[in-house]
């Protein structure tokens, strides 16, 4: 076959795309930019203007979607009030992360990086949850529900809460926003009060959902969405576990002792309908199945956590993750301290074992000593 | 079906000539259409692609009319022709393939190319000189980029 220059010379005035240089127009550029890493875009937004705008663009998101391109990135909101700020983990580009797990890499090039939005003046570690690519916070003593756009980095405006709830905690089951909490019904007298959020229509529903029947009160509530349910935790022995069953509109008793390693100084998060709790150092797992907790086996590589460890755990696409405040070592300021972060490969050896493999484990962040670990979202981009 | 039938002619930009299996071209949508459009003979002339590049997309073409459909193995064995297929392309080529792939409507080929693309370039300079694109920032805002987003570029 002749050579390509040859060719270019003999067709010169013919040629009007295939040229030694060729570019791209731009939805089949925003095809190949879809099938990079979201990891590289702050790196490429530097390539150049056409490229700035395109790696903005709703084209390019939507692109990943068709695709299924789509990545989890882990939210992290930290502060202390009323200066909340927003982090996102990111690897740096250049680092290659070995999959070999034998050895836990000393630095595994994880860092938590400033998102650039404003900060959040009211947050609570219950009224904040992920659905796909947004962040809901839905503010405790006020009746607000906003929106952070993980895609484009903006806050908007969600419709409100049909009633202002003095506490709630949220959760999602079947991309809906399910919220319990207690409204103050005359002057100290408070009443359980629940509703459900549909993100994609933001409407709510038409009736106010019945729940002061329930045995729970909804004072200061945990909630966990397993097995589909909405599941209320108070987190008092004395209360009983209640579960929302949207298909059949009832509220059912939860038998057993889920709410045993629920209380106030524990931490959790839901994987895999499994629940998983951090209370006092010590990891632990309930499965509605089973009915009964379980600690949580290996786990080699994670430090031991002192009993007022101040913790965090987060579904990461099937993996768990731990988030955690330490002391840095010295001589470093002692008004400082060090945020970790781990992600710990589960596997259900049989009915009875969940072991955790830690795939890395590593300093990702510095903060005053005072900051808050409110949350930790993983979104979906 | 005679024989005849069943083969087809491509013609390039350039003027070069490809016969070719139907089954083989008809992957390609354009040509498909084309074909049930019976708006052309025996002969497609082919406006957009050069000879060489037309040599490639019938590689690849007959390469996916043989196998497809069949068991596990051969589909595994398909993903590493592919990945060898692109694997040396330089970057010319690399383009000149996503924009026939696109003109001539093959999606599986559309869609190698551009992950290629997306695996072969991960710097700002592999995209200016892979995609020839001049950077047209000012020092300024350039500055002001890398302020934002300084993880990136702390080593």
């Amino acid at each position: 076959m002749s050579s390509p220059e040859k060719k270019k010379n003999k067709k010169k005035e013919l040629l009007p795309t295939p040229t030694k240089n060729p570019s791209l127009p731009d939805d089949l550029l925003v095809s190949c930019l879809a099938r990079v890493s979201r990891l590289y875009y702050p790196t490429l937004s530097l390539v150049s203007k056409r490229f700035q705008s395109l790696l903005a663009s709703p084209e390019l998101y939507n692109a990943r979607s068709l695709l299924g391109h789509t990545e989890n990135f882990l939210y992290v909101c930290l502060g202390i009030y009323p200066c909340f700020l927003w982090y996102t983990l990111r690897r740096k580009p250049d680092q290659t992360l070995t999959s070999d797990t034998s050895q836990v890499e000393k630095s595994s090039g994880y860092i938590l990086t400033p998102v650039p939005v404003p900060h959040s003046t009211r947050v609570k570690f219950s009224g904040l949850v992920a659905v796909g690519s947004n962040i809901y916070n839905i503010e405790e003593h006020s009746s607000s529900v906003s929106i952070l756009d993980c895609m484009s980095h903006t806050w908007r405006e969600a419709p409100s809460l049909r009633v202002k709830l003095s506490s709630l905690s949220a959760s999602v089951v079947d991309q809906k926003i399910y919220v319990a909490g207690m409204r103050e019904k005359d002057e100290g007298s408070f009443k359980n009060s629940f509703e459900v959020l549909d993100k994609k229509t933001h409407i709510r529903d038409p009736e106010p959902i019945p729940c002061s029947e329930t045995k729970c009160r909804f004072f200061c509530p945990k909630t966990a969405s397993i097995d589909g349910k909405f599941h209320v935790i108070n987190g008092r022995e004395v209360d009983q576990v209640v579960a929302y069953n949207a298909k059949k509109s009832t509220w059912d008793v939860v038998e057993g002792v889920m709410n045993r390693y629920m209380h106030p100084y524990s931490t959790y998060c839901v994987i895999e309908d499994i629940l998983y709790s951090a209370c006092y150092g010590v990891f632990r797992w309930y499965d509605t199945k089973l009915r009964m907790w379980r600690c949580l086996k290996g786990l080699v590589g994670l430090p031991k956590f002192s009993l007022d460890a101040h913790v965090r755990l987060a579904d990461y696409g099937g993996k768990m993750t731990v988030f955690w405040k330490d002391d840095l070592p010295r001589p470093r300021s002692v008004y400082e301290k060090k945020i970790c972060c781990a992600v710990i490969a589960l596997e259900r050896r049989n009915v009875c074992e969940i072991w955790g493999k830690v795939e890395w484990c590593d300093h990702v962040y510095t903060v005053p000593e005072l900051y808050d670990l409110v949350k930790v979202l993983a979104v979906t981009i | 079906m005679s024989k005849s039938e069943k083969k087809i002619v491509l013609k390039s930009l350039d003027n070069e000539a490809f016969e070719v299996e139907k089954a083989v071209a008809l992957q390609s949508q354009t040509i498909w259409v084309m074909c049930e459009d019976k708006c052309v003979g025996n002969e497609i002339p082919l406006e957009n692609v050069t000879g060489q590049i037309l040599a490639k997309v019938i590689d690849y073409c007959k390469k996916h009319a043989v196998v497809d459909g069949d068991g596990d193995e051969s589909s595994e064995e398909l993903k590493n022709w592919d990945t060898e297929f692109t694997k040396n392309m330089d970057q010319s080529t690399l383009f000149n393939m996503i924009l026939a792939a696109n003109y001539l409507n093959i999606k599986s080929l559309l869609n190698l190319t551009c992950q290629a693309v997306a695996d072969k370039t991960k710097t700002i300079d592999e995209f200016h000189t892979f995609l020839n694109i001049e950077n047209n920032f000012t020092p300024e805002e350039e500055a002001q980029i890398c302020q934002e987003n300084l993880w990136a570029f702390d080593d």
